[in-house]
């Protein structure tokens, strides 16, 4: 099919039988569907649960009626196998908030102090432990919307909540984050 | 941190994401300019977004193409039109009908009947005209 075909003529050329069609669907997603996987799961998962998601999205392709985008839709199933791997991950967590504080503070607190320097390999795995220590809920909110981008109306639909909910949760998630940071900047910049 | 006596928290919340109309963000800029806490507590969340929350590194093409291959790869075989599974079911079912007959075709080969039949078939080949003129005893 038409490389310029929508995301809905592609569904439905691959409920009709055309399996292939869904390679474009794929390509045209998964720079999404992966960046939320690496920001949620660290590299060492990401592939493996973007993989699911389009298997799983492929799995229940049916269900899909168009209501929301498609990417929207996709955010939703990537959004719970990112939960559902977090939360497992979460169960032997190498890191609390005491052993980071006592292990990284110094490297965290310089993180703070020069954020363009937070790109680097290093400082990405560091970031990545700083944001293991919120509960996954706070982490994936703020990375859909952070990272990803996501409006309010985007956020209602992948997570499936009300705009109070999106609002509140949003905020709760912001001063979790700033409380948790407070423990490493002695300063009060943050 | 979210100041406590400031400006209403879901307004600094809408305000970070630019969810705010032009005249609220308007009048929220304002309100900005002449509280400290509420200033405050914007540029610790844009100072920390920075950090923490910045972009994914971008992946190649190659890699793209790579993990398209992976879940095409792992996708369920493709399940048949309902009507490609009728030709064979069809051919299967003939097969069945025609081998009901094989049993009886066996007993006309049984050697006894065989030879039974074929006496009987002899003799009724034999010439009728024959017999009336007593000619078939004489052979």
């Amino acid at each position: 099919m038409d490389d310029k075909a929508s995301d809905q003529d592609l569904i439905r050329s691959v409920l009709s039988g055309r399996q292939e069609d869904y390679a474009e669907l794929v390509r045209r997603h998964h720079a999404k569907v992966m960046g939320l996987c690496l920001s949620m799961l660290g590299p060492a998962q990401a592939e493996d649960a973007a993989q699911e998601v389009f298997l799983k999205a492929y799995g229940s392709l049916s269900e899909f009626h168009g209501e929301a985008a498609f990417s929207t839709w996709l955010y939703r199933i990537a959004s719970n196998q990112c939960l559902d791997m977090t939360r497992r991950a979460a169960r032997k967590a190498e890191d609390s908030l005491d052993t980071l504080l006592e292990a990284e503070g110094d490297r965290i607190q310089a993180l703070l102090a020069e954020p363009d320097k937070a790109q680097g390999e290093e400082a990405r795995d560091l970031v990545g432990r700083v944001l293991a220590l919120l509960p996954p809920e706070y982490r994936l909110i703020l990375t859909l919307r952070e990272v990803q981008g996501l409006d309010y109306k985007e956020l209602m639909e992948a997570l499936d909540c009300s705009m109070d909910s999106v609002k509140a949760r949003l905020r709760r998630a912001r001063q979790s984050f700033l409380e948790k940071l407070r423990h490493f900047s002695k300063l009060e910049d943050v | 941190m979210m100041p406590e006596n400031a400006m209403d928290h879901d307004k600094i919340t809408e305000f970070l994401d630019g969810e705010l109309t032009t005249e609220e963000r308007e009048r929220f800029q304002a309100h900005l300019a002449s509280c400290p806490d509420c200033r405050r507590a914007v540029e610790d969340w844009r100072k920390t977004s920075r950090v923490f929350f910045g972009p994914v590194p971008a992946l190649s093409s190659a890699d793209r193409e790579l993990f398209v291959r992976k879940v095409m790869a792992r996708l369920p075989e493709e399940e048949a039109a309902p009507w490609r599974w009728l030709v064979p079911a069809l051919g299967f079912s003939f097969a069945l009908f025609a081998l009901s007959f094989l049993p009886s075709q066996q007993e006309q080969t049984d050697p006894l009947k065989t030879l039974l039949l074929a006496d009987a078939g002899a003799a009724q080949s034999a010439d009728p005209l024959d017999e009336l003129v007593g000619l078939g005893d004489e052979r």
